[in-house]
């Protein structure tokens, strides 16, 4: 049984093994069924319940406790792919989305990998071998040091001496690394053989691999990455950029496209450096080129994910183009099928990351039961969930919950759109940045198209805050309290459950007592 | 009318006395008091499917889990803490540093008897891949260490203690 929009494919197969979790599983699972593939989820015990799980066409359970014996498990993984006859495997990002090992593994089993070959997926991955890269291929990479060293005595003693060539302030970073991991800034020679040796420990643990590098650390700058496809046939074209430039702890908060500040011309430049980039290491399928930009525009090469990124439907939303369906065509052995000159830029898009995490306390992460989950909805509003109401977030895994995405006509028109969708989104019993995204989204200096790396620690210098607690909210709690509400909210099994409230098929906290007794 | 009995609540580390009546379905505030501040106001509100509407307008969505209230409210979350009755206070541990959030002790660098400065890498921890520092709330000497490394501490778990210097 073949599916018709494969015909002409060199890699053909009808069922996907989506070898993740949570949001961006479920975002694979639909792209599948779109597309009438048959999906099949992996999973640890820990995630029975979850939605991707609940959504999928098949479910197996990974044996084992730890991320290493289950979502990281080449060999299980494998096994349940021949066992459930999978034809190809999808990596979403995260977890073994870059590793070369894992793309080798795949198709030595025979199997149609969703991704770059593993020689793109390595020398991109190595941040080192990939500056080199760049390089060669007249590609502006920040100025810095790479660090060959291995042994820890060897490698500090050589760090510290790049860090005097390279100059203050400067950043370490983890070779093998990505995500804000195995990153230390470093203002102050004195603190280069402590942030080392961190930055070393911290990669080591996360990646198995401690080499760091030394990077000028350029400030004021803007985050700027190119969306590229690239099909097997060596044809490459970029669909726009998006900018990425609010993070907190070196992880992106809130993207748009287009960029408020990038030309046509400037945009023609970086799509043809991230074209090249891919082009240097034979890239095939979905990828991003990410780039620093300098407040008079020029820009450096930073990295290459060799993956779907987390952002990426903002470019779908002013492309008009399925990234996920077009993953899943170009692992098929199809051609691009559009030229660069078909790519139009329409309206624009702003995505922010649900977080569970207290913006009151330096956005370290929360936890607790997603009692209500009440998401917004209306024209132009698109969100990429992996939970849904009465989960419980767990520290195990990532702490991002959705993704909110608005697409209309212009900037100003998208902000607007954002500010009242975020205004709608209820979480109650797991503390989320929502209140902090608000006024993130209503800051003058958003709204002016200011978005420097730094936005957050130059707009908030001694951290964030919310509103205080009205006289109304205290009033509301003791009549919560002294009505009882709350218990027969909490005790579901309660047979004095006032009928009225039983009865009541809007009251969220009943479905939540029916999943969650 | 039926006047409720005297309640508290912890918002944002104050802790409110509250008061309130209902009548045929509508709430009143009786009295609210925060120390010497006491607080009067008009406001009624009446319940609405499981949720509070106020007499302005605005809807309240609430949840409770357990000793929290969750509060919506003009597109705000607040989050408040019932004091049961009796309860002593609800203060952390004086002088104690505590975990922020659930993970792994990574390293610790002081033992029991060193003196710190405030703001004094003390130990390190790890949650979700992330090294997060725990530095000294002030300056004095270290009387308790109360985790070792390796170990997993819930959140709010009393790392360390320390007396002040006078």
């Amino acid at each position: 049984m073949s599916l018709r929009w494969m015909e002409g494919g060199s890699r053909p197969y009808t069922k996907v093994l989506i070898a993740n979790r949570g949001e961006i599983a479920c975002r694979i699972i639909r792209a599948c069924r779109e597309l009438g593939l048959k999906s099949v989820a992996i999973h640890a015990a820990n995630d029975r319940e979850s939605l991707f799980v609940e959504m999928a066409d098949q479910a197996v359970e990974l044996k084992g406790g730890s991320l290493a014996e289950t979502y990281l498990n080449i060999k299980q993984i494998l096994e349940i792919a021949e066992n459930t006859q999978a034809g190809a495997i999808h990596p979403g990002f995260g977890f073994l989305s870059e590793r070369s090992d894992f793309a080798n593994a795949v198709q030595s089993a025979g199997l149609v990998w969703v991704g770059p070959s593993a020689q793109a997926i390595e020398s991109m991955g190595d941040k080192m071998t990939a500056r080199r890269l760049m390089r060669k291929a007249g590609i502006p990479v920040i100025p810095g040091e790479e660090i060959d060293e291995v042994e820890e005595q060897a490698a500090l003693a050589a760090i510290h001496e790049a860090s005097q060539r390279v100059g203050l302030p400067l950043m370490l970073k983890a070779s093998a690394g990505g995500g804000g991991k195995g990153m230390r800034m470093v203002e102050d020679f004195s603190e280069v053989r402590g942030a080392a040796m961190a930055a070393r420990r911290e990669a080591l643990s996360a990646f198995g691999d401690g080499r760091v590098y030394v990077e000028r650390m350029i400030t004021s700058t803007r985050h700027i990455e190119i969306q590229i496809l690239a099909d097997s046939f060596g044809e490459v074209i970029h669909l726009c950029e998006r900018e990425c430039s609010v993070q907190r702890r070196h992880q992106k908060v809130l993207e748009e496209a287009p960029s408020p500040v990038v030309s046509e011309n400037l945009r023609a430049q970086m799509g043809a450096a991230a074209v090249n980039a891919a082009k240097a290491v034979s890239y095939e399928g979905a990828g991003t080129v990410e780039f620093l930009v300098t407040p008079h525009g020029t820009f450096h090469f930073l990295e290459m994910n060799t993956r779907i990124q987390v952002e990426h439907p903002i470019t779908e939303c002013i492309t008009g183009i399925d990234l996920v369906c077009e993953q899943l065509r170009i692992a098929a052995g199809l051609p691009l099928g559009r030229e660069q000159s078909d790519i139009k830029v329409n309206g624009h898009a702003i995505e922010v990351r649900i977080y569970a995490e207290d913006a009151n306390n330096g956005f370290l992460p929360a936890i607790g039961p997603l009692t209500v989950w009440s998401p917004p909805t209306g024209p132009g509003i698109r969100l990429d969930s992996g939970v849904r109401q009465g989960d419980e977030v767990t520290p195990i895994y990532d702490p991002m919950l959705a993704k909110l995405v608005v697409h209309a006509s212009d900037r100003k028109a998208a902000i607007r759109r954002m500010k009242s969708a975020l205004s709608e989104f209820i979480i109650l019993g797991t503390t989320t940045n929502i209140d902090f995204l608000q006024d993130l989204i209503s800051h003058p200096a958003y709204r002016a198209g200011k978005t420097t790396t730094d936005f957050i620690e130059t707009n908030w210098p001694n951290g964030w805050s919310n509103t205080q607690t009205s006289l109304e909210v205290i009033f509301t709690a003791a009549i919560a309290q002294n009505s009882g509400i709350h218990s027969k909210i909490s005790i579901s099994t309660d047979t004095q459950l006032g009928d009225q409230i039983r009865n009541d098929p809007m009251n969220p906290f009943i479905r939540i007592g029916r999943r969650f007794p | 009318m039926n006047v409720m009995k005297s309640i508290y609540i912890d918002a944002e580390g104050l802790r409110w006395a509250v008061s309130i009546s209902e009548k045929d379905g509508t709430f009143n505030i009786v009295s609210m008091q925060q120390e010497e501040q006491s607080i009067e106001s008009t406001v009624s509100a009446t319940l609405r499917k499981g949720n509070v509407l106020l007499s302005d307008g605005r809807k309240a969505t609430i949840a409770k889990v357990g000793d929290d209230w969750w509060v919506h409210l003009s597109a705000r979350t607040y989050r408040l803490k019932y004091i049961e009755p009796g309860s002593s206070s609800v203060d952390e541990v004086e002088g104690g540093m505590t975990a922020p959030m659930p993970g792994t002790v990574l390293e610790v660098l002081v033992i029991k008897g060193d003196r710190v400065q405030a703001e004094q890498h003390l130990m390190t921890m790890e949650a979700m891949k992330m090294e997060h520092k725990i530095v000294a709330s002030e300056s004095g000497t270290i009387s308790v260490v109360h985790c070792s490394e390796g170990q997993k501490v819930e959140q709010g778990f009393v790392l360390i203690e320390l007396d002040a210097t006078e």
